[in-house]
Order: C-alpha cells, then sequence, then structure tokens
C-alpha cells in the first residue's frame, strides 16, 4: 500500500507502545490459558487472537470516521442479536450469552459494547458539550438503554453494567457535569439506602431523599429536572423489591454474599468461586509456584478458570511479581488509551477513545478486583488475558479503533 | 475555557485510575507477601483430603451367641450432579429399577448441593439393579457405584428397642462429642445398645491422605491407615425368649421385661409396636416414614417408660405395713369402695357387692381396695415412700441404656413444694394402691419382682452388657453383678410376700398364670389410666428356684389379671419346655 511510501503517512503516528503492550499481554493471555491444560482452547484462542490482529490493523488502517457511517448498522445489529440470543442461545452457567453461527460461538453482547460506543460518540459529538437539562441527555439514555435491558436480561449483570459505565465516562467526557450524571445515579443510591444500611431502612431512605431534595435545590437544576430526579429517587425506592425479585437467585445470593460474607461462612456454595481464587492468589507469594506448577490450577479447583479466574493463574504460578507486572501492563495499556483521548483534537474521536478507555478499563479492574476477593463475581473476562473468541478480537478491534484515533486525527491539539 | 474543562475531566480521570490501580496494588501485595503463609496453608489443606476407610462396626450378639447386629458391606449408588448430562435420562433409569428418586429429583431441581458434592441416593443396591446400572454405564454419566458399609439386624424388629439404630451423628451430638475423636459424617449409635457402647462399637477409621482434584478424583496416594475394627458386644439377652416374649406380647401395646433374679441380666426387653432398625440403613421411603411416625410413638422404648404400677404396687405397701407391725390378722369391711372425707374410693370388685371381711393376707391376695386405702390410712406416706424407695422406685435403674425414665414417687415434702398443698389422705389411698402421682418403669418393677425372688433379697442393678470382646478375640470387659441394695425388711416379712404371691396365682387374682406343676409367683394390676386401663402383672417362677423374674405391662390392656397373666404364662411354658429339651 502507498502509505508505506508517502512522506505524510499517518503510520509515523503508528502507537507502537500500544501495540506491543497489547501483544505482550494477549502473548501472556495464551501461556496462561495453555496452563489450565486445555489444548482445544488453547488453539481457538490462538486463532482468535490472528483475527483480532488482522482486524487490529484494519481498523488501524481506516479513518475511525468512516466507521462512524456504519455504527448505526451495528448498533442495529447488535440489539438484534441481543434479542435473538435471548431467545434462541445457548444456555452456560445459567445464562444466555452465546449465539451459535455455524459452529462458530458468539458473544453478541461485545459487539454490542463497541458499537455502543460509537452510537454513543456521535450522539455527544452532536451535542457540543450541551448537556444541561436531562432531554439534553436523554437520547442517549435511550442508546444505552436498550442494549442494557437485553443484557440484564440474559442475565449478564457484568456486561451491562460495563454498558452503564461506558456511558457514564463518555458523558463526563463530553462536558457533563458531574452533579448531573450523580442525579442520573441517585436512582440505584435510593435503592441502596433503603437495603443496605443496617437501621431503620424506612428512616435512613427518608433522610437520603431529604439530602437529594437539597442537593437539587442548592445546585439550580432546572425545576422540571428536579422534580423528574426526585420522583425517580423515590420511585426506584418504592419499587425496588420489584427489582430485587427480578434478579436471578445466583446473582441475588452472589449480591448477598458479597454484601455480607456471614451468609456463607464455609464458602461452599455462594462464594466457593472468590475464596478459591483468592487462596490460588495468596498461596503464589512473591515468587509464584512456577509456570505449570499452581497446584490448586493443576488439580482444577477454580470453575472457569481459564476465563473469568484466569488472573489467579498469573497470581499463583507467578506469584507477586508476576501480577505486579500483568497489572502494570494492562495499566500502562490503559494509560496509552488514556493519553491518545487527552490528546484527541477531534471530538468524536475523544468520546470514542474515553468509551474504549471505560471499556477496556472498568473489566480490567473489575476482573482482578474480583480474583482478589475485592469485587462479587459478576463474569467479566479480563481483555487480551482471558480465553474468549469474541472478547479478544473486539479488544484488538478496539485498540485498532485507538489506534486510528491517533494516526487519522486532524490536528493534535495540547 | 473549554481546553481547561477538558484538561479537569482527563485529570480526574487519570487519578481515578491511579487510585483503583493502587487498591488493586496494595490487595495483592496484602495476599501474595503479607498473608502468603495462611494462603499457603489453606491451599494445601484444600488440595489433600483424608479419604476416610470405615472402620467395619462391632457385631452384637445375644448371650448364646446369636447374632443381633453386625456389618455388611454393599454397594451404594451416587450421583456427581456436575457431571450429569442427561437429567431425565438418568433419573427415570433409576425409577425404571426402582430406585426412590424424589429426594435427589428436589435436590437437582432446586440445587440443594454443593459444587462437586456426591449425592448419595440409595445405600443398599440389589444385585440386578447394580447389573443394570453397569451394563448402561456410557449412558449414565454421573452415577456411581461404590461399597459401603451399613449396619444390618438380621433379626429385624425384634430386640429393636434395646439394640436401638444407627445413623449419621447430629450437630448436638458433634460438639460434645468432637474431643472425642466424632467427625461431621460420622455413623454413630443413635438409641439402645448401639448408642450406649458406641465408643466400643465403632472402633478407629482409617484414612488414606489424599490429593484429590476439585471433582475428588484421587491424585496422589500419600499414606494409608488401616482402619481398627470395633469391639465386638456379647449382651446378656437371651434372643429365644426374647422373641416368645414378643409374640407373647403379640401386636398389643406395651413392654415385657425379664431378668434372671439371682444376677440383674436383662434376659429380654420387647416393647411393642416396634420398628424395624433396618430402616435406618438406608434412606426412609415415604412408607417407611409414615410407619415410623405412627401415632402410637414406635421408637419409643415403653420398658423404660413411667407408668402407675397399680396394684403391683401393693407388693410395697403390703412389705411397708408388715414392717410396721400391723397385725396380719386386722380384719376390714369390703363393701366395694371406702369414703374418706366425703369422697368414695372405689374398689375394683364394687360391681360384685365388695370383698366382705378381709384380713391382711386376704386383702393381698384379692387385691382389695378396701384393705390397702385402710392400710394407706394406718401408715404415713413416708413409710410406704422409704419402702418403695428400698425396692429403687423413683430413681433410675442405672441399666446400660439410654433415655432410662425415674419413675416417681412422691413425699409430702415434694407435694408442698410443687403444688403448695398438704398431703391429703386420698393422697395416702391412691398411694397404697399404686395409683397418684407415683409413677414406674416396667424395667423397676421388674427388679422389684426380682429382688422378693432371690433368696438373699437382693435388689440388682439390671446390666445387658455380657463381655466385650476385641476383633481379633482379646477380652476388652467383663461384666459382672452389681447388687445395689438389700431389702431392709424382716426375712419372714419377705418370705410371707413369696407365699402370698404364690396364692395370687394359685388362687386370686393372678390365676391365668397358674400352670400346673410348675411354681409361678407374682402380682396383678389395673392401673387407672384416662384411657383404659392399663394391665399389668408382675411375676417370677417357672420353679422354686426361680430363673425369671418378669414384669408384663400392657397399655391400656384393661384388667391385669386377664390379658397380661396370660402373657407371663405362655412365657414360662415356653421356657420350661425348653429347660426340659421339647422344643
Amino acid at each position: 500500500m502507498d502509505i508505506f511510501r508517502s512522506g505524510y503517512s499517518p503510520w509515523r503516528n503508528f502507537d507502537w507502545r500500544l501495540f506491543l503492550t497489547g501483544l505482550v499481554l494477549s502473548l501472556l493471555g495464551l501461556l496462561t490459558v495453555a496452563a489450565t491444560h486445555n489444548p482445544a482452547q488453547l488453539k481457538r484462542q490462538i486463532i482468535s487472537l490472528a483475527l483480532g490482529l488482522i482486524l487490529f490493523f484494519v481498523a488501524t488502517a481506516l479513518d475511525f470516521r468512516k466507521f462512524s457511517r456504519a455504527a448505526e448498522i451495528l448498533f442495529g445489529l447488535s440489539v438484534f442479536l441481543l434479542i435473538v440470543v435471548l431467545n434462541l442461545g445457548q444456555t452456560v452457567y445459567g445464562a444466555q450469552r452465546w449465539i451459535n453461527l455455524a459452529g462458530f460461538t458468539f458473544q453478541p453482547v461485545e459487539l454490542a459494547k463497541l458499537s455502543l460506543i460509537f452510537m454513543l460518540a456521535k450522539f455527544f459529538e452532536q451535542r457540543q458539550g450541551k448537556l444541561d437539562t436531562i432531554f439534553d441527555i436523554l437520547p442517549g439514555f435511550v442508546l444505552v438503554g436498550a442494549p442494557f435491558f437485553l443484557t440484564y436480561k440474559q442475565p449478564d449483570l457484568g456486561s451491562a453494567v460495563v454498558l452503564l459505565v461506558i456511558f457514564f465516562l463518555m458523558a463526563y467526557w463530553a462536558g457533563m457535569k458531574f452533579s448531573r450524571l450523580f442525579m442520573l445515579t441517585s436512582p440505584l443510591l435510593s435503592i441502596l439506602a433503603l437495603y443496605t444500611l443496617p437501621v431503620y431502612p424506612l428512616l435512613s431512605w427518608g433522610i437520603y431523599l431529604a439530602l437529594i431534595f437539597a442537593a437539587l435545590w442548592l445546585l439550580h437544576f432546572p425545576l422540571l429536572d428536579s422534580a423528574i430526579y426526585f420522583s425517580l429517587n423515590f420511585f426506584s425506592g418504592l419499587f425496588s423489591s420489584f427489582f430485587w425479585r427480578s434478579l436471578s437467585l445466583y446473582q441475588r445470593n452472589r449480591i448477598l454474599s458479597f454484601i455480607n460474607p456471614d451468609i456463607d461462612p464455609l464458602a461452599r456454595g455462594l462464594r466457593y468461586h472468590t475464596v478459591k481464587s483468592v487462596i490460588a492468589v495468596g498461596s503464589g507469594g512473591f515468587w509464584g509456584k512456577g509456570y505449570l506448577q499452581g497446584s490448586l490450577t493443576n488439580l482444577q479447583y477454580i470453575p472457569q478458570q481459564h476465563t473469568d479466574f484466569i488472573f489467579s493463574v498469573i497470581g499463583e504460578e507467578f506469584g507477586f511479581w508476576g501480577a505486579l507486572l500483568t497489572v502494570f501492563l494492562l495499566f500502562y495499556l490503559l494509560s496509552r488509551v488514556y493519553t491518545i483521548a487527552a490528546q484527541s483534537g477531534d471530538a468524536f474521536g475523544r468520546y470514542l477513545t474515553a468509551g474504549i478507555l471505560a471499556l477496556l478499563g472498568f473489566q480490567i479492574i473489575i476482573n482482578i478486583a474480583m480474583n482478589i476477593g475485592l469485587a462479587p463475581v459478576v463474569g467479566l473476562p479480563l481483555p487480551f488475558l482471558s480465553y474468549g473468541g469474541t472478547a479478544l478480537i473486539i479488544s484488538w478491534v478496539s485498540l485498532g479503533l485507538v489506534q486510528s484515533v491517533r494516526m487519522h486525527q486532524r490536528a493534535i491539539e495540547l | 475555557m473549554l481546553n481547561k474543562r477538558r484538561q479537569a475531566i482527563a485529570k480526574h480521570t487519570f487519578w481515578l485510575g491511579a487510585f483503583l490501580l493502587a487498591v488493586l496494588l496494595a490487595r495483592l501485595f496484602y495476599l501474595q507477601i503479607l498473608r502468603y503463609g495462611y494462603y499457603d496453608f489453606l491451599a494445601d489443606g484444600i488440595r489433600s483430603r483424608i479419604i476416610p476407610t470405615i472402620a467395619p462396626r462391632g457385631v452384637i450378639y445375644d448371650r448364646y451367641g446369636i447374632a443381633l447386629a453386625e456389618s455388611r458391606l454393599v454397594y451404594a449408588l451416587d450421583v456427581l450432579p456436575y457431571q450429569i448430562k442427561n437429567q431425565n435420562f438418568v433419573l427415570s433409569f433409576l425409577r425404571n429399577i426402582k430406585i426412590d428418586t424424589s429426594a435427589l429429583e428436589r435436590r437437582l431441581k432446586n440445587k440443594e448441593y454443593l459444587p462437586y458434592e456426591l449425592l448419595t441416593v440409595k445405600r443398599s443396591l440389589e444385585p440386578w439393579q447394580i447389573a443394570y446400572i453397569e451394563e448402561n454405564k456410557q449412558a449414565l454419566e454421573g452415577v456411581v457405584i461404590s461399597t459401603r458399609i451399613v449396619r444390618h439386624y438380621p433379626q429385624g424388629s425384634e430386640a429393636a428397642h434395646l439394640l436401638g439404630y444407627v445413623g449419621q451423628i447430629g450437630s448436638t451430638e458433634l460438639s460434645k462429642l468432637k474431643n472425642y475423636g466424632y467427625q461431621m459424617g460420622d455413623i454413630i449409635g443413635l438409641a439402645g445398645v448401639e448408642r450406649y457402647y458406641d465408643s466400643y462399637l465403632r472402633g478407629v477409621d482409617g484414612g488414606q491422605p489424599l490429593e484429590v482434584d476439585a471433582y475428588g478424583n484421587p491424585v496422589r496416594n500419600l499414606r494409608t491407615l488401616e482402619p481398627v475394627p470395633g469391639h465386638n458386644i456379647q449382651l446378656t439377652i437371651d434372643f429365644a425368649l426374647q422373641r416368645e416374649a414378643s409374640r407373647a406380647l403379640g401386636d398389643r401395646k406395651g413392654a415385657v421385661v425379664i431378668i434372671n433374679p439371682q444376677t440383674g441380666e436383662v434376659l429380654a426387653m420387647v416393647s411393642k409396636p416396634d420398628y424395624n432398625p433396618n430402616y435406618f440403613s438406608d434412606f426412609l421411603s415415604e412408607q417407611e416414614w409414615q410407619d415410623l411416625r405412627a401415632k402410637d410413638h414406635p421408637l419409643y422404648n415403653r420398658a423404660l417408660g413411667a407408668y402407675p404400677p397399680g396394684s403391683t404396687f401393693k407388693i410395697v405397701t403390703f412389705l411397708a405395713a408388715l414392717e410396721d407391725k400391723i397385725d396380719t390378722a386386722k380384719t376390714f369391711i369390703c363393701n366395694g369402695f371406702l369414703v374418706v372425707n366425703g369422697r368414695r374410693f372405689a374398689c375394683w370388685y364394687l360391681d360384685r357387692g365388695g370383698h366382705g371381711a378381709q384380713n391382711l393376707l386376704q386383702g393381698f391376695v384379692n387385691s382389695c381396695n378396701v384393705v390397702f386405702y385402710n392400710l394407706g390410712l394406718l401408715l404415713t406416706p413416708q413409710k410406704i415412700a422409704d419402702a418403695a424407695a428400698a425396692f429403687g422406685l423413683g430413681t433410675a435403674t442405672n441399666i446400660d441404656l439410654p433415655f432410662e425414665n425415674n419413675g416417681f414417687v412422691p413425699t409430702e415434702r415434694w407435694k408442698k413444694r410443687a403444688y403448695g398443698q398438704d398431703w391429703f389422705p386420698g393422697d395416702s389411698l391412691n398411694m397404697s394402691i399404686g395409683q397418684g402421682y407415683l409413677l414406674a418403669t416396667p424395667l423397676q418393677m421388674a427388679l422389684l419382682t426380682a429382688a422378693v425372688a432371690n433368696k438373699q433379697n437382693r435388689l440388682f442393678k439390671p446390666y445387658l452388657l455380657h463381655k466385650i470382646v476385641s476383633a481379633t478375640g482379646q477380652p476388652v470387659v467383663q461384666n459382672k453383678p452389681e447388687s445395689v441394695n438389700t431389702l431392709p425388711f424382716a426375712p419372714q416379712n419377705i418370705q410371707l410376700v413369696r407365699r402370698l404371691l404364690r396364692e395370687v396365682v394359685d388362687d386370686g387374682t393372678g390365676l391365668n398364670a397358674k400352670i400346673d406343676g410348675l411354681v409361678i409367683r407374682g402380682k396383678t394390676g389395673t392401673a387407672e389410666n384416662l384411657g383404659k386401663d392399663h394391665a399389668w402383672f408382675v411375676s417370677y417362677g417357672p420353679y422354686e428356684n426361680p430363673d425369671l423374674a418378669l414384669a408384663v405391662f400392657v397399655e391400656e390392656g384393661g384388667f391385669g389379671g386377664a390379658v397380661a397373666a396370660r402373657i407371663a404364662r405362655e412365657i414360662y411354658l415356653w421356657y420350661d419346655a425348653r429347660q426340659r429339651g421339647i422344643n
């Protein structure tokens, strides 16, 4: 291609640090998946990585703005697929998440995450930073709402929360005030105030509502907004028991056992994953037990270790230094994405990169946190490291998009 | 301006990320550096698991070596829920080979199991069931057959109450016994001899500390500890006599206790209704549960339960009167009742106009209540209570069985304390004929009879254990008779009671127990009850030098001289026939 010959090639701006960090992490992922003793999965993961790399370069080579034209179609497709998967998908571990296309299983929610980022980036670009009233943000909320609801119904609480986090970080980067963002999340806090505080639920809820009222008043929210926010808080609290019952039993148990470990002191049912994973990581010590020497890993003590609990393999076999290195690599990758987002002069590119930062960052942090017992088990993979073709390919496509934003932006604004 | 705002937003995001990074690193440092030793220890514990080799429980024999309880190797059916591919197929297959899957279905449906838990469906499979499962092993992934040792009672429901049964240790027992080597999931004796002598019978489990994977598959065998089998126990029970007593009692509710009056050995102890202790060796089916929960409490050992002793207690009142030097020639008139403080106290002979003039001796033989009412008025209640205490009534016999009832002997002080009331003459009247507050167990009444029967007038401590022998034949415990008390009554008074007991059978209320050529001595009793009367017959025989002392108690059995005396007669007849080699 002539881009390599051209003196003004955008490839001069190719971020090698971003690419190489992603590559090292992917190889570390292969190494770790191999440690969970499943040759067939290793083979599939290598194929997915190859495919991911090809798509990475395709995304890098193309101007990211060109994708935005396809965003509506992709978003529509992914919402359609989410509906399909909800009705026809394969049930694995009690949730319908996979769709089977000619022997190739595929998770529509991964596509939904990426296409949502595009749709939101477009939306926020159009708003040009004007996000003051609830009606300014409403179309964005509708955009995130559809895939959120469908994912939540699968049920895949983790991915549903990822969609929300993407929305919030992008909205913040698009100039929405923190107080507005807070008010958007406040209905959830209303439920927490009613249910998680140990004493006098109605009293604590009442105090919470009074505080919301005061905040709306003091922060000069428009009258209509205030009324809507306040009633949202009021009614979400009122209907929260209905919401709680809509969660499936295992979701409720996981949340409850995380909030209150005493429910299951022997960790035999609910906290089984977390406790075993924490023991595996803790018993790794500083140096680890050595590659392929992890005793709990070898004895297959941790279910789904090749996917959601891959970090526990690293913690057990490579110890503190290995875990430290992995965390640093992941955060270095995030810092590159962050820097590109911060430096992008193009609003659409900036929002897009911020969305990808939220996508990767939230999954990385929550996954590691749940591996070391800091977060409930929600079923989110560790980007680049966990086994799972769709997630790996989408992660690489996201990196390609970030590269594209860096290479194809009109001007660098510092 | 806009640029500044944009930089602020980026900065906030950066610091949020940095903060979260710090949290993750701090946690990793805590887990892997500070708490490494703790988690390393835990990791070892997860990996190695002791696969216990259950020690076979000791055998229980009767005095002649007939096995009453033994351990049996059986094939058990377990299910690993995670490995089941086609749940409906597995369930219908098991149902087809007549295995009750209702409990399994419920647990699978509600996910009532731990990850990787083996669910036991049936503890003892029939050979044909094993054959079907083995033939279809390919299609039955997740179904596992393993060997298990279970308790087996070859005599079925015979002697069920005294043997007891075994089952998994409960949480209350475990908290009491965990310092004595008992563990969760242990099979222990839950009732009867199985419970009382559990520590001898159970042996010491061996074990194979294994490194296992999450599915429980052994990966590496570390070393093996051989199990030590439990000790064998020989009881004083004469099983043939036990079976005969059970047959004689038949389907009636009640108890028969037979004691060797010379030693205190328990030769037989029957309680009806009974149950099959083998039920507890496998999971109870719905029908078996219904049987056990029947309204007559089949699990309850009536031989150790407390009931009003009725007229059998007149032996005690009579001896107390003799000791109080009341003239045996003293005559009372029985019109069928006695009026005291305006209340009418009836004699059982009321329908036939009363016994008429009765001296003490006639009153005993005819079991005349009016005579004993008068004795109750002549004696202080304390004197009757003292005589009862001399026979061990009101206190535990300390037989080697769990859950014994003490019975009860009232006193003036007790009544004042419990009810805040004085002792009324009516209380004395009731007590003198074995009614009112008085309660005794069939076992206590058998011992009372045995104390009258033996020449040394000894009250023995009853016992079931003859000896304990280790599995290799080494003697461990040899039990011997233990006298609790020598009756504090003048020998000639006891001699008189013996003579009158013979007259009761030959010519009195106990006529139904009379056997020509044999020497049976006994006393009938009909204890008033809220429902139908309880029937009693305490007796000893069948020779001048008695071999057996027995108490027959029939709950709601009516007149003691009828039903209870006939049961005793059958037992004596059978015993004599066996002694003479007819059987």
